[in-house]
């Protein structure tokens, strides 16, 4: 069940990154840097179980922070259109946010 | 008449929040002399009464060993003040106790406000105020900074307590240490000391603190310290004790959780991923600050430019039109055009201090700062230097080390902040065309290059190199609220208008004294170009003639200037380019010389302020000039020198 | 030792404090002769690290921790002694039957589990989140962990 979150994160997480590589490199980098939590999760997965949560929930807000300010950023510059990596980061930063409140409750 | 409370308690324990929630936006910066610690003050009316409240330094304990805590204690012992309010954190008693303790035993009207009450609440600790209040002997009360719980209760608690006379609270020690402090209270008997601070005083003696030691010596108590070796812990832990058993009593259900923050650590401080986040994180913020903000920027402008143009289109005397359009309305249109951008930068490290993400960003580059002398908390403050030097210097505000804080203000200017890249940028596609992209990032490199070796140089001239240290607390991750953010961003924000705007508009009016007389706007005949002349002088090893030495002289106001100056003297006669021009005058080794000069010379104008405002001491700002000046000369030199050489 | 040379994941004991400059700084903050203090972890670059001591994380450099004399205590610790955190089972005192019953909660040595509070005592393990009562907790041995891939 974590598995396929993590899954899913890290797709939607390289996904938008490379879809950003001839807009902003940098940006790319950052979300790459910022999927690469999820990433570690799954590596985690085998020592411990209770870690990956915090992965998730972390790796979901960065993600979440990321785009915001990205979308933030387009809308400023009048760069906004709802072109495919538009839309991705769309739902990267939805994704993000669900993710996290959901691990979040589990350290309740 | 008055009621003068002043507010203490341990770093992160929602001090500033509850001072907020007491005082709303009726707050200050209160600045004591030669202190740059920050101390707030406001007021509150209550219950018909006016009560002035100080928000002292969040410190530990009473010793004197940092500047934080010798302020917050110096302003206990020598400001009158009625009451004092401890705030301790619901959820980690311990430490508000201990500075408690250190209060009460000083004599003073104390109230001890248990904040986070909330947050407690929701881990199920129970927390029993009459038994607090009976063993400390103290009046308590519970708060809530967040939820607004408690603010009346403690507003009504200060009125009365303030009425009262004070409680002698006393805390017993074992018998050696009362014997010890005995011993030292007949010594200290020929100082003038109420009991309670007699006793307070013996027992700061006893535990070695360096300012009562001076203090009793100037006053001719002789009195041998080598006998009270080991016992200042021995009473720190007598302390602990006591504070463990009052909160077996109090406390009734504990549960610590670090749960959630322990989780984040680990993925905010990573071995692999800590610092990648950490520069993405940084990278996310500077976007935010200077191209998502940039439409505000934008917006200033034109409207200086628009109210520049009506002026001119209305207002008959030239000279008057000018003064007010190119002189005022500029100069304050330039300190204003950096708000939305100084803002936004600030509004980030206000998120990530409130969040209380910056400690970890400092724990996790600690390691490399070391090797600086200095400590993870300054790199914050460099980072921030690429994009203005103005919120880097004032950042520096959050360094507790004053030696690591001052060489930081003084080595931040030189990294090359956003203002200097037009300049780059002109310079290098003209000479260099193709490699001018290698030529700006060598820029960047040598200005780091620079501002690490100024950090090296002035550490070892000024502190004979001691380095920095780093103790601090990782406090609680926690979600940072609006009020909070908007006060710290207004507090930070009129700061700077204040001190560094006052500074620039002054000199942006003399600037344009300068330029615009004698030949009433003929810039290449005014004061401003007899400079020039008299400066390109000393620049002939660079083949600066007039025009550009004139340039370099705006540039000291502000960085990007030197390309709008230098469009004015070079190409606008209209046979040739502006490029074809200038291209004329130097060669590309100069070029690089001026590309170099450019880079190290004077921080601008609103830096100076900053760095005035920050280190409270005319003498730094003179030092930064003139060290600037010394090494932009020197670099300029050794470029061409070598490159004579080399090419 | 030096509580800079404690592994991460071990609880020591202060003795006594070295230097003097640092030291009223660090009374303060709770390191006192006799205080538990645990390392938490350490930064990427192995210095500084991360100390709970009294209730709160403090970051300390590894030239200012190596002024702190210390005792190691066990490193393993039964779960009736634990703070919360996140630990690892070392040990389980008890017979077969007393073992399968743990291992059905998840609590097998070699495996982490996550000590929630300690008031009535509460883990969360792979198998779900568990009260125990303070006797079976006392057999159970943890090892506080803050490993690295």
């Amino acid at each position: 069940m974590k598995i396929l979150l993590l899954c899913i994160q890290i797709f939607l997480g390289f996904t938008t990154a490379l879809l950003f590589v001839g807009e902003d490199l940098l940006f790319t980098l950052c979300l790459f840097v910022f999927s690469l939590v999820p990433v570690f999760g799954l590596i985690d997965l085998k020592h411990s179980f209770l870690r990956t949560d915090a992965h998730i929930m972390v790796g979901g807000i960065l993600a979440f922070a990321a785009g915001t300010l990205k979308i933030l950023n387009l809308v400023a510059s009048t760069n906004f259109s709802l072109r495919v990596s538009v839309v991705s980061l769309f739902v990267l930063v939805l994704y993000g946010l669900l993710v996290a409140i959901v691990a979040k409750r589990s350290f309740k | 008449m008055a009621i003068k409370v002043a507010l203490c308690g341990n770093p992160n324990v929602g001090k500033t929040s509850l001072f907020n929630a007491l005082t709303g936006l009726r707050q200050y910066v209160a600045n004591w002399a030669g202190v740059t610690v920050e101390v707030k003050e406001g007021v509150r009316k209550w219950q018909g009464k006016q009560i002035e409240i100080v928000d002292l330094p969040g410190t530990y304990t009473l010793t004197s060993f940092s500047l934080d805590e010798k302020v917050a204690r110096e302003y206990l012992l020598y400001k009158p003040v009625d009451v004092v309010v401890v705030i301790a954190d619901a959820l980690n008693l311990y430490q508000g106790l201990y500075l408690l303790l250190e209060v009460v035993e000083m004599g003073v009207k104390t109230i001890l406000a248990v904040n986070a009450i909330d947050e407690a609440r929701k881990k199920n600790v129970e927390l029993d105020r009459y038994e607090l209040s009976k063993h400390l002997g103290v009046s308590v009360v519970f708060t809530s900074a967040v939820t607004g719980e408690g603010i009346e209760d403690l507003l009504n608690t200060i009125v009365k307590v303030a009425s009262l006379p004070a409680t002698q609270v006393r805390v017993n020690y074992s018998e050696d240490i009362e014997k010890a402090i005995d011993e030292v209270r007949q010594s200290l008997s020929q100082i003038e000391l109420s009991e309670m601070l007699s006793r307070w005083f013996s027992l700061k003696c006893i535990e070695n603190d360096p300012e009562i030691m001076e203090f009793v010596s100037n006053r001719g108590v002789k009195i041998d310290f080598s006998v009270f070796k080991g016992m200042g812990e021995k009473i720190a832990r007598q302390k602990y004790d006591m504070i463990n058993l009052i909160l077996k009593e109090a406390v009734k259900k504990r549960e610590k959780s670090l749960n959630v923050s322990e989780a984040i650590d680990h993925v905010l401080t990573h071995k692999y991923l800590g610092i990648p986040i950490f520069l993405a994180l940084m990278y996310l913020a500077f976007n935010f600050a200077f191209s998502t903000v940039q439409p505000l920027t934008d917006a200033v402008e034109w409207l200086f430019t628009a109210a520049a143009d009506l002026i001119k289109s209305t207002i008959s005397s030239e000279m008057i039109s000018s003064l007010l359009a190119d002189g005022v309305l500029s100069g304050v249109g330039g300190v204003l055009s950096f708000v939305p951008n100084i803002f936004a930068l600030f509004l980030i490290l206000g998120v990530m201090e409130e969040s209380g993400y910056l400690p970890r960003a400092a724990f996790v580059v600690d390691r490399i700062m070391y090797s600086l002398k200095l400590s993870g908390r300054s790199f914050m403050s460099f980072l921030l230097g690429f994009g203005c030097s103005v919120p880097a210097v004032m950042s520096t505000r959050g360094i507790s080390d004053p030696k690591e804080r001052l060489v930081t203000i003084l080595s931040v200017p030189f990294i090359s902040c956003s203002a200097r890249l037009p300049v780059y940028l002109l310079l290098a596609s003209i000479f260099f065309r193709d490699n001018a992209g290698t030529v700006v990032f060598g820029m960047y490199a040598l200005s780091i290059l620079v501002s690490i070796s100024t950090a090296v140089f002035t550490n070892k001239i000024l502190f004979k190199g001691e380095p920095s240290f780093l103790i601090m607390e990782l406090p609680r991750y926690r979600f940072p609220t609006a009020k909070n953010i908007v006060l710290y961003l207004w507090n930070r924000g009129k700061h700077f208008l204040i001190k560094a705007g006052t500074i620039i508009f002054a000199a942006s009016v003399i600037i344009w004294i300068l330029s615009y007389f004698p030949a009433r706007g003929d810039v290449s005949h005014s004061f401003a170009a007899y400079i020039g002349k008299a400066v390109s002088v000393i620049m002939k090893p660079f083949g600066f003639d007039w025009r550009i030495s004139t340039a370099l002289v705006f540039g000291v106001a502000a960085k990007e200037v030197i390309v709008s100056a230098l469009s004015m003297f070079f190409g606008f006669s209209g046979t040739i380019s502006f490029a074809q021009d200038l291209s004329m005058q130097i060669s590309p080794l100069q070029a690089f010389a001026l590309l170099v000069f450019v880079m190290a010379y004077v921080p601008c104008f609103a830096t100076l302020g900053a760095i005035y405002s920050e280190t409270g001491q005319k003498r730094w700002v003179v030092f930064t000039v003139f060290y600037s000046l010394l090494v932009a000369y020197l670099l300029a030199l050794a470029v061409v020198f070598i490159g004579g050489l080399v090419l | 030792m030096r509580l800079s040379d404690v592994p991460v994941g071990s609880t020591a004991r202060i003795e006594r404090i070295f230097r003097d400059s640092v030291n009223s700084r660090l009374l303060g903050l709770g390191f006192v002769p006799g205080a538990q203090v645990v390392v938490v972890r350490e930064a990427p670059l192995g210095n500084p690290r991360v100390y709970q001591i009294m209730g709160k994380l403090i970051s300390l450099r590894n030239e200012d921790a190596s002024c702190i004399e210390v005792t190691v205590m066990r490193t393993a610790i039964p779960l009736s002694d634990c703070e919360p955190g996140f630990y690892i089972v070392t040990d389980i005192h008890g017979g077969g039957k007393f073992r399968r019953r743990q291992n059905i909660a998840g609590i097998e040595i070699g495996k982490q589990l996550q000590v929630i509070s300690t008031f009535p005592i509460t883990v969360r393990t792979e198998q779900g989140v568990f009260r125990l009562g303070r006797g079976e907790a006392s057999r159970i041995i943890l090892r506080r962990v803050e490993q690295w891939p």
